[in-house]
C-alpha cells in the first residue's frame, strides 16, 4: 500500500515538477504553437490526412494544439503527455524485469529530448504524438503472450507497416525496441525478430518509392516531423534513448531492490533528468526569439502594457518592433523613441532567423499602421510558411485586408478554411455577417480604418522606399495617429543616423 | 405523417428516377464548376459537380445519354458519378450529347431545373496534365511541386517536390512535343541548374555564361528534341498598394537564344539578343523553321515605366540543321500599333493556328486581371480574341493537346487569385466552346481547400517516369557547363 502512495506521490510530484518547468520555460510557445497548426474540422481532410503517412499522427497532434492558445492548456497537455511517455517506460520495463524504479527513473530521459524539442520553431508536434503512440505500441506488444511466439511475430509484422501508417518514421524506435524485447526474453531464439528491422526497411522503401515520403532520410529519421531542413539532435537522441532505456532495465533485472529503494531511484532518476533538461535548455533557448514569441502573443491580445513594462532598455529597439508598435498604441511613441535604445532606421527591422515571426511581427505592425497592401503580402507569406499550412491570425489578417482591398471572393476562400475551426469559427460567422450588410461593413471600425488608409494614387510598396508608403498612407488618413507616430520616428531615427 | 410521406415519396423516386414535381424553377441550376454546355473529351474523368443552392434539401440528377439514363441522389448537392457509369456514359454518347436534369427538393416538394447538355466528342484528349502548384503570393514558399495529373481519372502523381530537396525553388516545366520522356525544368538555390531529360540520358546544366545575363529561363522545345529556346531575362518584381493587379514583375532586360542539347551550346542572333529591345518567351513553329517571340521596346528606367513595356508578336527563319537564324524578323501582331501587349505565343501542332496572351503591358500576365487569350489564324493571320475563353479576370498560360483540338489555360476567373486550369475544346474551324475546370472527386471542397496555383498547366501524353529520387541524384551529379555564342 506504502508503495503504491509512493508511486502515485511521485508522479504527482513530478508532474507538478514538469509542469511548472514547462510552464515557465514554454508558456509562449505553446502560444506560437497554437497558430502554426490549425485543425480543421472536415472529413474529407480529416480522412485525406488519415491516408497520408503519419496522418493519425499529424491530426491527433493538431488536434491537442489547437487548444494550446487557452492559458495552460499547452502546459497541461505537454506535461501529461510527458508523463504517459514516462508511465508507459515504466510499464515496459516492468514486463522486462522487476526493477520498476530503474524503468521509471530512466525513463524520464528520453523525455527530457522531447522537451527540448520544443524549443525548435521548426519541429512539428506531431513527432511527439508519433511517439507516445510508438511507446504505447511496444508496450501492447511486450504483453503479448510469451508462449506465443507465432501469434507476436505475426502481430510484430503486421503491426509495423500500419504503425508506419499512422506514425511515420519514429515507427522505427518501434521495430528496433521490439526487435530488442525478442532477444532479450528468447536470447539467441530471439534472432528471427531480425524480420522487424527487415519490414521497417521495406516499408519506408515503399513509402518512398510511391511518393508518400519525400526521401529516405525522411522516411526512416526524426526529419519526417520538420516543416523545414534543419537541425534534429533532440529527437533522434530521444529515439536512440528508448531502445537503451529498454536494454539498462533487462540488465538490472539481476539487482534485488526493496521497493523503497525502486522508489527513491525513480525519484533520483526524475531529478536527474530535470536537473539535465534544465542544464541543456538554457544552453540550446534563444531569448530574443522567445522574448519576440512573447510580445507576439501579447499584441495579438492588444496587452501593450505588459510590452511596455517588461521592455529591456538595453536590447536594440528597431522601428518595426512590438515595443514601437505598443508604445505608439499608447501614444507615446516619439516621446520615449530614445529611452529603449533606438537602432539605424536603415536596418528598420530586428534580423530574425525565423521566416514565419519576422514575417507575423510585419503583418502585425503594418496592419496597424493601415499599410494594407505589405500586410496582405506578410501575411500571405507568414501563412504560407506556417509548418501546418495555416496560421489562424494571418488568415484573419487576409480576410480583414483582402476586404478592405476589395477582393471578397479571396476572402471568402480563407472564410471557408476559418469556418471548419472549433475557435475562429465565430470570428468567421461574424466577419460574413459585415460581408453581407454593407452597412455594417461600412460602420466597421477596423474594415473602415483600413479602408480610410489606402493611399489615393496607386504606387508601389517599397518602391519609393518605407518612408515615402508612410507618407502617402498619412496623406490618406490624417486621423491615422499609430502611423503618424511612427513616421515621425522614422524621420527622428533619419536624422539621428545622418548624425 | 408527412415525413413519412416524403420517405415514401423518396422510395418511389429511386425507383422510378423521376420525382413528383411539384413546380418548375425556370432556369438552369447553378452550379460547381460551372460545366452547363460544355464540350468534353471522351476519356475525362467524372464531372462532379455541385450544386449552389440555398433552398434545396435534397437533389437529383437524371443524366441521359442517347440510349442509357442514370440517377444520382445527393444530400448535400454533390452529384458525384460512379467510375463504371461515367465511362460507359462516355463510350455510349461520344460524339453526341449528355442532358443533365436536377430536382430539388424544397420545402413544398420537389422542382425541376431547366436542363443542361454536355457535349461528348469523339477523340480523346492527352491523358495527362503536369503543371506546378504554387502558392501564389510569388515571393516566399515552402512548399511548391510539379506534379501530374491524370485527368482519365483523378490520380494525381509528384513528381517532384522541393521538400524532397532543399526546399529550393523548382519552375519552367517543359515537354518536349507533350513527350513525357523529354522534359525539362530548372532548379534555383542549392541544387541549381537546368535539368534535361532526353530519353532516359539526363543532364544537369549550367547555363550562366559570362556573355548570358541569366541563366535560362522561359523555354520551348524544338519538335525535333535537338534544340530548346529559352530566354533569359533580369526580372523583378514589385507589390502594388491599392491596384487590384497584387504583383508587377516586370524584366529589365531579356534576351532569346537557342540552346544546342547534343553540344551544349547556348546560340543567339542579334537579332534575338539586341539592347535596344526585349525579346522573351520563344515559341518554335511545328513545322521546326520558325522560331516566334515576344519582343518590345526596352523601356528603361524601371519601374517607372512598367506601364511602357509593350511586347508585339515575332518571328524569324530558323535552320534546325545548323542552328542558325533568319536575317529579318516578321511582325505577326504590332503591340504599338495594334495595342496590348503579348506572351505565351502556343502553335497548334497541326501548325495552323497561334494563341497567345494579351494584356494592357508587360509580360507577366498572370498578375494582370485585363489578360486574354487570342488567337491568330495563321493561314490568313487574323486575329481574334477566344471570347468564349475569356472572363473578367486573368487568363493566362495555355497549350494545345497532341490533335490541336483541346486548349489548357489557367484562368483566375474563380477567386481573382489562385489559379485553376480549364481545359476547352477548339473545334476545326477554329471555334473554342466553353472550357471547363479540371474535374475533382468533390470539386468545391477541393477546391475551396486548394492553397495553391495550377501554374503552367502542360499536356502530356503518357506517365513521366522521372521521379523526386532520380533528381535528387541528378543533383548530386557535376553540372554540365555550357559554352556561348553569337551566330
Amino acid at each position: 500500500m506504502r508503495q503504491k502512495y509512493g508511486n502515485i506521490l511521485l508522479y504527482f510530484a513530478a508532474a507538478v515538477l514538469m509542469g511548472v518547468g514547462i510552464h515557465f520555460t514554454q508558456e509562449y510557445r505553446f502560444y506560437n504553437i497554437a497558430v502554426n497548426d490549425l485543425f480543421i474540422y472536415d472529413w474529407a481532410d480529416i480522412w485525406a490526412n488519415l491516408c497520408r503517412t503519419g496522418g493519425f499522427a499529424t491530426l491527433t497532434a493538431s488536434f491537442l494544439t489547437q487548444f494550446f492558445h487557452i492559458p495552460f492548456a499547452g502546459t497541461a497537455i505537454v506535461t501529461a503527455l510527458y508523463l504517459l511517455a514516462a508511465r508507459i517506460f515504466a510499464c515496459i520495463g516492468k514486463k522486462l524485469a522487476a526493477n520498476r524504479g530503474i524503468a521509471c527513473g530512466s525513463g524520464f530521459i528520453p523525455v527530457i529530448f522531447l522537451f527540448l524539442c520544443l524549443d525548435n520553431d521548426y519541429y512539428r508536434f506531431q513527432g511527439h504524438t508519433g511517439y507516445i503512440i510508438v511507446l504505447a505500441a511496444v508496450y501492447a506488444y511486450i504483453s503479448l503472450p510469451s508462449d506465443r511466439p507465432k501469434l507476436r511475430y505475426a502481430a510484430g509484422i503486421l503491426s509495423i507497416p500500419l504503425i508506419y501508417h499512422l506514425s511515420g518514421s519514429v515507427t522505427a524506435v518501434y521495430a528496433i525496441c521490439i526487435f530488442i524485447c525478442e532477444v532479450i526474453r528468447n536470447g539467441l531464439k530471439g534472432l528471427p525478430a531480425l524480420i522487424y528491422p527487415a519490414v521497417l526497411a521495406l516499408t519506408a522503401f515503399i513509402n518512398v518509392e510511391y511518393s508518400m515520403v519525400d526521401s529516405w532520410e525522411h522516411a526512416l529519421t526524426p526529419f519526417m516531423y520538420y516543416s523545414w531542413p534543419s537541425t534534429y539532435n533532440f529527437p533522434f537522441t530521444a529515439w536512440v534513448l528508448a531502445p537503451v532505456v529498454m536494454l539498462l532495465v533487462w540488465k538490472t533485472s539481476g539487482f534485488k531492490m526493496s521497493e523503497r529503494v525502486n522508489v527513491w531511484i525513480a525519484s533520483a532518476g526524475f531529478v536527474a533528468a530535470f536537473a539535465i533538461s534544465g542544464y541543456l535548455y538554457s544552453q540550446v533557448h534563444s531569448r530574443s526569439y522567445y522574448r519576440l514569441i512573447q510580445e507576439q502573443h501579447w499584441a495579438s491580445e492588444c496587452d501593450w502594457d505588459r510590452i511596455i513594462e517588461t521592455a529591456d532598455r538595453r536590447q536594440p529597439n528597431y522601428l518595426i518592433s512590438y515595443l514601437n508598435l505598443a508604445l505608439a498604441q499608447k501614444g507615446q511613441l516619439v516621446e520615449k523613441l530614445g529611452y529603449y535604445n533606438p537602432q539605424p532606421v536603415s536596418k528598420v527591422m530586428f534580423p530574425t532567423q525565423n521566416l514565419k515571426t519576422g514575417l507575423t511581427l510585419q503583418s502585425t505592425v503594418y496592419l496597424a499602421w493601415g499599410y494594407v497592401s505589405a500586410a496582405r503580402q506578410a501575411a500571405f507569406d507568414a501563412d504560407m510558411v506556417t509548418p501546418g499550412m495555416h496560421n489562424p491570425q494571418q488568415l484573419k489578417v487576409l480576410v480583414l485586408t483582402n476586404l478592405a482591398l476589395d477582393a471578397p471572393e479571396v476572402a471568402e476562400k480563407y472564410l471557408g478554411i476559418l469556418d471548419k475551426t472549433l475557435f475562429h469559427r465565430a470570428w468567421s460567422g461574424n466577419m460574413r455577417r459585415l460581408m453581407a450588410d454593407p452597412t455594417a461593413a461600412e460602420k466597421d471600425e477596423t474594415l473602415a480604418r483600413l479602408r480610410r488608409s489606402l493611399p489615393q494614387t496607386g504606387g508601389y510598396v517599397r518602391y519609393e522606399g518605407l518612408k515615402g508608403d508612410m507618407r502617402d498612407i498619412a496623406a490618406a488618413d490624417p486621423s491615422n495617429t499609430i502611423l503618424a507616430q511612427f513616421y515621425t520616428a522614422y524621420q527622428m531615427l533619419e536624422t539621428l543616423e545622418g548624425r | 405523417m408527412k415525413r413519412y410521406l416524403s420517405y415514401i415519396l423518396f422510395i418511389f423516386i429511386l425507383a422510378a428516377c423521376s420525382p413528383e414535381i411539384n413546380g418548375n424553377i425556370g432556369r438552369q441550376p447553378e452550379i460547381f464548376p460551372d460545366y452547363r454546355e460544355v464540350t468534353i473529351p471522351s476519356n475525362i474523368a467524372p464531372m462532379n459537380f455541385e450544386v449552389m443552392s440555398q433552398e434545396g434539401t435534397g437533389w437529383l440528377a437524371v443524366v441521359s445519354g442517347e440510349s442509357d439514363s442514370l440517377c444520382i441522389r445527393s444530400g448535400d448537392g454533390l452529384i458525384s458519378f460512379g467510375k463504371r457509369q461515367w465511362k460507359r456514359l462516355m463510350r455510349e454518347n461520344a460524339g453526341g450529347k449528355i442532358s443533365v436534369k436536377i430536382y430539388e427538393e424544397r420545402e413544398d416538394g420537389w422542382c425541376a431545373y431547366l436542363p443542361f447538355d454536355l457535349y461528348v466528342v469523339e477523340g480523346e484528349v492527352d491523358p495527362y496534365l503536369a503543371y506546378r502548384l504554387i502558392p501564389p503570393g510569388y515571393s516566399l514558399w515552402r512548399e511548391m511541386s510539379i506534379r501530374q495529373r491524370n485527368i482519365e481519372s483523378f490520380e494525381e502523381r509528384t513528381v517532384y517536390a522541393n521538400t524532397q530537396g532543399k526546399g529550393n525553388c523548382v519552375n519552367c516545366h517543359s515537354f518536349c512535343d507533350r513527350d513525357p520522356d523529354r522534359m525539362l525544368f530548372h532548379l534555383r538555390s542549392e541544387m541549381a541548374g537546368t535539368y534535361i531529360f532526353r530519353d532516359g540520358h539526363n543532364e544537369r546544366l549550367d547555363t550562366k555564361t559570362d556573355s548570358t545575363m541569366s541563366a535560362l529561363v522561359y523555354p520551348y522545345w524544338h519538335p525535333s528534341g535537338k534544340y530548346v529556346a529559352f530566354s533569359v531575362n533580369r526580372t523583378n518584381q514589385l507589390l502594388h498598394t491599392t491596384d487590384p493587379d497584387r504583383i508587377e514583375v516586370f524584366d529589365e532586360a531579356s534576351d532569346v537564344t537557342v540552346y544546342d542539347i547534343d553540344n551544349h551550346q547556348i546560340v543567339t542572333s542579334d537579332l534575338l539578343s539586341s539592347e535596344s529591345s526585349f525579346e522573351t518567351f520563344p515559341t518554335f513553329s511545328p513545322d521546326e523553321t520558325s522560331l516566334y517571340f515576344c519582343s518590345s521596346k526596352a523601356v528603361a528606367p524601371m519601374p517607372e515605366r512598367y506601364r511602357d513595356a509593350r511586347y508585339s508578336l515575332c518571328r524569324i527563319d530558323f535552320d534546325p540543321e545548323d542552328c542558325t537564324f533568319g536575317s529579318s524578323v516578321d511582325t505577326l501582331y504590332n503591340a504599338d500599333v495594334k495595342g496590348g501587349s503579348v506572351s505565351f505565343p502556343r502553335i497548334s501542332p497541326d501548325g495552323r493556328y497561334l494563341v497567345f496572351t494579351l494584356g494592357g503591358y508587360g509580360n507577366f500576365s498572370i498578375w494582370h486581371k485585363d489578360a486574354d487569350l487570342y488567337m491568330i489564324d495563321l493561314q490568313d493571320g487574323t486575329v481574334m480574341p477566344m471570347q468564349h475563353l475569356n472572363s473578367d479576370d486573368v487568363e493566362s498560360y495555355h497549350s494545345w493537346s497532341s490533335d490541336s483540338r483541346w486548349l489548357v489555360f489557367s484562368s483566375r476567373r474563380d477567386d481573382g487569385l489562385y489559379t485553376k486550369p480549364y481545359i476547352a475544346f477548339i473545334d476545326a474551324d477554329g471555334n473554342a466552346h466553353k472550357p471547363f475546370l479540371l474535374p475533382q472527386k468533390d470539386p468545391k471542397k477541393y477546391y475551396q481547400m486548394q492553397m495553391f496555383s495550377y501554374n503552367i498547366p502542360e499536356f502530356v501524353s503518357g506517365r513521366i517516369d522521372v521521379d523526386g529520387r532520380e533528381i535528387v541524384k541528378l543533383a548530386k551529379t557535376e553540372e554540365i557547363k555550357t559554352r556561348y555564342k553569337r551566330k
